[in-house]
């Protein structure tokens, strides 16, 4: 630039601040109009001078990080400015100049958005951030009539936010879900709107391919706008997921800056999904984050953001004391089966098999045993795609029409049925009780090895169950290093990919298998092997604090390096056993064993029929809440090793954070 | 011929909600997966289940309106069809949190009487196993016409 040109925009920042200034001091109101500013450099001192935090501000509208310059939002028409996604300067000027063009020009209309609205009635939230700087009070967006009707179809009172717990048969929904619940003043909660952000499959991909999409990108995601019972009738009643409601205390004010953002998001663009840090929770946070400024903070400290990272990041605004849930209906139907005696159990798991006949029927003449048949059959229904066989459909019918003969006269019990309210189940499980997502491991063994081991995205065996379902494992990363005592060195122990462990209680009413997998890169002996093993089993729950399970499935070692007194690249056939238990809140426990045959081994010794034995033996001491002091005793016996027997005993203490 | 004309009727308002709507597909979905409604987009089998592409443009909902917003007119039928599961369960029990809020959205003042009334009248507004949601809500609908009291109570009928 040259010099003369520099000194003109100097002095015009200069001219700017000091008429601004001069206006405030003396007037209350700024001496440059609206329509008065030549460059982006004016009108951000002018912002500036409004506000001093506004450009954090904005940064929160354009969904960019603190410490970054590029918005998450991918969809282009959220953009104003052609490089407006890169360059927040830019998005910002152009903003204006586009709300400066239809202020000074009423009857000019600049479509834009998805639906191609008025272009002021499109960018609600950034139209906001101006008008409460001064700027363009005359574009008012109660003037828009598609905006208008959406905030009077919502009827938003108040926001709560839903947590809806994990869905086991699915790894990508392991760590749970959020979303937004637009509370109206009705009694049921049911009639509400919800608003989420959730990733949006553009072919029919399914299981482990949906879940790596989501991981590692490859879906877009938007947010939906839609009647709360849709995703009761998805989350609670298709996949049995409690939801945990935890109301959040914001003003009237927040509210509508809150519904004037989410509209323009709505209205314009998609984020593209990643698992880790552009998911459900982390768009919510962003959108909140535009109406509750400071109040709420993302930790700095990690690298992910999950669900229960956004109950702790959003943690001072949530009424804890108005928390609720909605039992699933797996739950439900557990509740309402153990009421049941053994005979009437036996009568509705027949419905299932065989025609309920007259004689049955009238023998099940009680609402418990009815309400109990109709349950399962519905849930009995959702295992099986959708569909009943015919003896079960004509038995759920049957049930129904039994049941609805029996009013208040019949039965002095028939609003018995305390398994469709919360207060029949404990709380403990509830998200926001619940240890940190990543965690510090130090750990010491008896020959003084001392190891460091770094987990995200986790919840172990045994860490304390408050915040999960009982005796659940998953880790999505984790990283082990030890200094070994003995040869003064530091070596690499693990770095863990994935690790889920999914213990389903067997039962009658819900015979399903649990599953295993595990994939890691992890030391045998001297040398790193990469492990995979996947395996299918049944767990059983022995009481309300036991459980037992058996595994059984493929193990594929593959060595990084051979010996000649180590076997080579192994396929195992490995049967997992254990036992499981905790006792009160404080303590658990586990023993765990291992027995593998080798199917396949490519030994240099030629050796074939190997195997490998496990036991081990720990115990789990929840000093508080996020500290864990855990005890471990471990004996190996590889039957190709010369040193066939191998016995560790160590203690770790977990932190998480 | 009950059901054969009110799949008729259901699409001669299709084609006139489609004739009227400019836009060239169905809700932000569509505009950003043009190949996939939000609706079937999510690979949820139940909403594919509950809401019909035809039902879900019927009735404005999430995957087909500008906006999201049921219409307010049409809430009740869409409130019937998306949770005829439960409503099938709770009806026969003449309460719980989905008849209340079924209730609530036929305008009834009394939720008690309402289930009451439609547990008597089980066997009429779910005819077979089959019932549909749309069949229920007219099922319901004539129920509460025959009330007197109910009739007076619940305004949107």
């Amino acid at each position: 630039m040259p010099h003369s040109l520099r000194a003109v925009h100097l002095f015009k920042i200069f001219h700017t601040i000091i008429s601004t200034i001069a206006g405030l001091l003396i007037i209350g109101q700024p001496l440059i109009a609206s329509d008065s500013f030549q460059s982006v450099s004016e009108l951000k001192t002018y912002l500036f001078l409004q506000d001093p935090q506004y450009f954090s501000q904005w940064k929160n509208h354009q969904h960019i990080e603190h410490h970054q310059s590029t918005s998450k939002l991918d969809g282009p028409l959220f953009f104003l400015a052609p490089n407006g996604k890169t360059q927040t300067d830019s998005e910002l000027w152009a903003s204006y100049l586009a709300f400066q063009k239809v202020a000074s020009q009423p009857d000019l209309k600049i479509l834009s958005g998805h639906f191609n609205y008025p272009l002021q009635c499109v960018f609600l939230g950034r139209l906001h951030f101006f008008r409460t700087r001064g700027l363009f009070k005359e574009l008012d967006p109660y003037n828009c009539p598609e905006f208008k009707a959406w905030v009077e179809g919502l009827k938003a009172k108040s926001i709560s936010l839903v947590f809806s717990t994990s869905y086991p048969n699915n790894p990508s929904s392991l760590f749970g879900h959020t979303l937004l619940k637009l509370n109206q003043e009705n009694k049921s909660g049911l009639l509400d709107y919800s608003l989420s952000f959730s990733a949006v499959p553009e072919g029919r991909d399914h299981g482990m391919v949906y879940a790596l999409k989501g991981m590692f990108g490859g879906y877009k995601g938007l947010v939906e706008i839609t009647k709360y019972y849709t995703k009761v009738n998805d989350y609670n009643h298709s996949e049995s997921r409690d939801l945990v409601e935890y109301p959040l205390n914001l003003t009237p004010h927040e509210i509508e800056i809150f519904l004037f953002h989410a509209w323009e998001i709505y209205q314009t663009t998609y984020a593209d999904y990643f698992f880790t840090d552009e998911n459900c929770s982390s768009v919510l946070f962003d959108l909140l984050k535009v109406a509750l400024k400071d109040k709420i903070t993302k930790p700095a400290y990690k690298w992910y953001f999950l669900p229960a990272d956004l109950i702790a990041a959003i943690n001072p605004v949530i009424d804890f004391n108005r928390t609720s849930f909605r039992p699933s209906l797996k739950k439900k139907l557990i509740c309402q089966f153990a009421k049941l005696n053994e005979e009437e159990k036996k009568f509705v798991l027949s419905s299932k098999r065989q025609v309920l006949s007259e004689e049955k029927l009238n023998f099940a003449y009680n609402f418990r045993v009815l309400d109990t048949t109709a349950t399962y059959l519905d849930f009995l229904r959702i295992n099986q795609d959708g569909r009943l066989q015919a003896i079960e459909e004509q038995n759920f019918r049957r049930a129904l029409i039994l049941r609805s003969q029996i009013s208040g006269n019949d039965s002095e019990e028939v609003r018995g049925d305390d398994c469709d309210s919360e207060t029949s189940f404990s709380r403990e499980h509830l998200p926001h009780l619940a240890h940190q997502s990543q965690s510090i491991l130090g750990s010491i063994n008896q020959r003084k090895d001392l190891s460091i081991e770094y987990r995200a995205g986790y919840h172990h065996l045994t860490n304390a169950d408050r915040g999960f379902d009982s005796f659940a494992e998953f880790s999505f990363f984790n990283l082990k290093g030890s200094y070994q005592a003995a040869n003064s060195s530091f070596r690499l122990e693990k770095i863990g990919l994935i690790d889920l462990m999914s213990l389903h209680a067997y039962t009658s009413i819900d015979p399903q298998f649990s599953w295993w997998v595990t994939s890691a890169l992890q030391r045998e002996q001297s040398r790193l092997v990469f492990f995979n093993q996947i395996s299918s089993g049944l767990s059983f729950e022995l009481s309300d604090h036991s459980m037992a399970y058996y595994f059984l499935g493929p193990k594929l070692i593959l060595k990084t390096k051979h010996s000649l007194d180590e076997a080579s690249h192994r396929l195992a056939l490995k049967n997992s056993l254990g036992y499981l238990a905790r006792y009160s809140t404080l303590f658990k426990w586990g023993l765990m064993g291992e027995i593998s045959p080798s199917l396949v081994t490519l030994n240099n010794r030629g050796k074939n029929a190997e195997f490998e034995t496990n036991l081990e033996l720990w115990i789990s001491w929840h000093v508080k809440k996020n500290h864990d002091l855990i005890w471990k005793n471990n004996w190996r016996h590889l039957s190709w090793a010369t040193k066939k027997d191998e016995t560790l005993l160590e203690w770790t203490y977990a932190y998480a954070f | 011929m009950k059901k054969v004309l009110l799949t008729l009727i259901v699409l001669a308002s299709t084609t006139a909600l489609m004739a009227a709507d400019s836009s060239s597909g169905c809700g932000i979905g569509y505009q950003v997966l043009p190949k996939n409604s939000l609706v079937s987009s999510f690979g949820r089998a139940l909403i594919n289940a509950t809401f019909s592409n035809t039902i879900a443009m019927t009735l404005g909902t999430s995957g087909c309106a500008r906006h999201s917003i049921v219409k307010s007119d049409k809430q009740a039928v869409h409130y019937a069809e998306a949770n005829i599961a439960q409503l099938t369960i709770e009806l026969a029990r003449g309460e719980g949190e989905f008849v209340a809020s079924f209730s609530e959205v036929l305008g009834c003042q009394n939720a008690q009487a309402f289930g009451k009334m439609m547990q008597q009248n089980y066997a009429s507004i779910l005819p077979s196993e089959n019932t549909t949601g749309v069949e229920l809500y007219n099922n319901v609908k004539a129920q509460i016409k025959n009330n007197a009291s109910l009739a007076q109570s619940c305004s949107l009928i």
